[in-house]
């Protein structure tokens, strides 16, 4: 999986600085704390760019500036040019289960997304098949699915916002983290299903490097707001060269040989 | 709507009532004194008459027996009979029961309809200038106690010559005020909430927005709280009522009770409880009505 270099890149996301500001209730005193101090990144279409890091590296605001769902302070997004749509960025959420509506049916759910596009609704159905779900569940509520049933809900819920003419980015923020392992594989395989039929890009947010590795063309490290090391997984794990790094993959192989 | 769940709630709410009847009869025999006592003092009165009247009014039976008694005077639809009146309680409380009855149902429509507006708006326009000044006259408003606020809003209509005796505005006003603040913090707080949760923030990432979101999305989520919070908003209503419609002169329940608990007219004390308690099991089976109704995964359960 080497990339191909001389292609321009698909998304591009140019010095992206993104702070929050933080008050503290009693005091009244805010504190700004910077999440993004000037991330450059680019994905070609059809590709998997791994983000790793530590907790409080700044992934999911990454993710959610990409997905549109917070301004950055400074930098830009582009995709083909120009501030990606809705319907050609969409994130699935760290636990994809609590980002459905509890009281929408399985088609209802997948309606809304769809019915503001102004598709048909045959492709609702179309869209279960297509996640694996059995067509017997789109009249039952989301709250009662198990919850492999509900990332594979909440994943074709992004697959229907998509839109399908034009090449999209996925994003996985920690998305798969929260399910069992067998559900996990099977995600994974769905996932790798997807991108071949519809050259979807995914974005995969991940504190997991063994699943980065597993999926990612590229795997990007973030440590303190910055892109500190980049590179093909098999390049990055084998040597390293930034302390912070190093720490994480001592620590994920530590835990896989506890295990 | 299973009709075994109605059935069920409605049985539920017998007995409910049933023992809040034994209570209230408990806790008045253990009050100490009884309607006779000032006639005891009555020097006119010789002991006999005293102890006639006692057996007249089945003063002296205890209390199972005063209490089977009162029951067989509910199957017949008397409620037992006033001392001071000499007259079946029904025919005293009915007329009353109404005029609370249409007190309270106009303040409970009326502080909804401004309550749920005005909650939403806020909650929309958070730390804006209406949500500010929302949020400091609720406090200013909560602060008060519901005695003040009426002779306060009597004492200003009498200012203004605004005050007719009979008139509903004056005790609605002072309901609809009581009752308001804590109505709108609610809906307030219950639409802040609910946009919060992750599958709000996932429909908007899916680019709903504007009224697709307030109505499909937000308003649903936010009405199951507050269909709770309506039935006891109608426990409240009763509560203030009675005591409003006493300092405004309002011919309601209110005014009866208090009399009937300074005479110690036994069974027109226990009228007007047994009937506040009923309104306000109503108005809480309501809200449950309300409540599966609007929430499809109630209608699943049950």
């Amino acid at each position: 999986m080497v990339l191909p270099t001389n292609a321009a890149p698909f998304l591009t996301v140019r010095k992206l600085v993104k702070s929050f500001r933080r008050r503290s209730g009693l005091t009244g005193r805010t504190q700004e704390v910077q999440a993004l101090r000037g991330v450059d990144l680019e994905l070609q279409a059809g590709q998997t760019l791994a983000i790793v890091g530590a907790s409080g590296a700044g992934k999911s605001t990454l993710a959610r500036c990409i997905a549109g769902l917070d301004p950055p302070d400074s930098g830009e997004v582009v995709l083909g040019g120009r501030k990606p749509a809705h319907r050609e960025v969409q994130m699935i959420f760290q636990d994809p289960g609590a980002s459905l509506n509890p009281r929408f049916t399985v088609e209802e759910a997948l309606a809304e997304p769809i019915e503001i596009r102004g598709n048909a609704r045959s492709v609702i159905l179309d869209r279960l098949a297509q996640v694996g779900l059995p067509e017997t569940a789109a009249s039952r509520l989301t709250s009662q699915l198990s919850g492999g049933q509900k990332a594979r809900l909440a994943l074709a819920r992004a697959l229907a916002a998509l839109d399908d003419r034009v090449p999209c980015v996925l994003i996985l923020d920690e998305s798969l983290a929260s399910l069992d392992l067998s559900v996990q594989a099977q995600m994974i395989n769905l996932l790798v299903d997807l991108q071949q039929l519809r050259g979807l890009a995914y974005i995969l947010i991940a504190h997991d490097l063994s699943l980065a590795a597993h999926l990612a063309d590229e795997v990007a490290v973030l440590h303190a707001g910055r892109i500190v090391e980049r590179g093909a997984p098999h390049q990055l794990f084998q040597k390293p060269d930034h302390p912070h790094f190093q720490e994480l993959i001592a620590a994920t192989l530590a835990w896989d040989e506890d295990v | 709507m299973s009709k075994r769940y109605l059935v069920r709630r409605l049985l539920h709410a017998l007995f409910l009532l049933a023992g809040i009847s034994l209570l209230s009869f408990v806790l008045l025999e253990l009050a100490p004194g009884d309607f006779l006592g000032e006639a005891k003092l009555n020097p006119q009165l010789g002991p006999q008459t005293l102890a006639a009247l006692r057996q007249q009014y089945g003063m002296n039976q205890s209390l199972p027996q005063k209490y089977v008694r009162w029951l067989g005077s509910v199957a017949d639809g008397s409620f037992g009979v006033s001392f001071a009146y000499n007259l079946p309680v029904s025919t005293l409380l009915w007329p009353r029961a109404r005029k609370t009855l249409q007190l309270t149902l106009a303040s409970l429509f009326l502080s909804w309809l401004i309550a749920l507006p005005l909650g939403v708006w806020s909650a929309a326009g958070r730390d804006g200038w209406l949500d500010r000044g929302v949020r400091a006259a609720t406090s200013a408003l909560v602060a008060l106690p519901d005695l003040v606020l009426a002779c306060l809003v009597l004492f200003v209509a009498v200012r203004m010559g605004w005050y007719r005796s009979g008139d509903a505005a004056l005790p609605v006003t002072v309901l609809v005020l009581a009752a308001l603040p804590a109505l709108v913090r609610h809906v307030r707080s219950a639409v802040l909430d609910v946009s919060g949760q992750p599958y709000i923030r996932a429909a908007r990432s899916h680019g709903i927005s504007g009224a697709r979101l307030w109505f499909r999305w937000l308003l649903p989520a936010a009405a199951n709280p507050l269909a709770s919070l309506f039935g006891l908003s109608v426990a409240g209503l009763i509560s203030s009522s009675l005591l409003v419609e006493t300092i405004l002169g309002w011919p309601g329940l209110g005014p009866l009770f208090l009399e009937a608990i300074a005479a110690r007219d036994f069974y027109l004390v226990i009228g007007p409880v047994m009937l506040s308690a009923a309104f306000l099991i109503a108005g809480v089976l309501l809200g449950d009505l309300l409540l599966y109704a609007l929430d499809p995964r109630i209608r699943v359960d049950t």
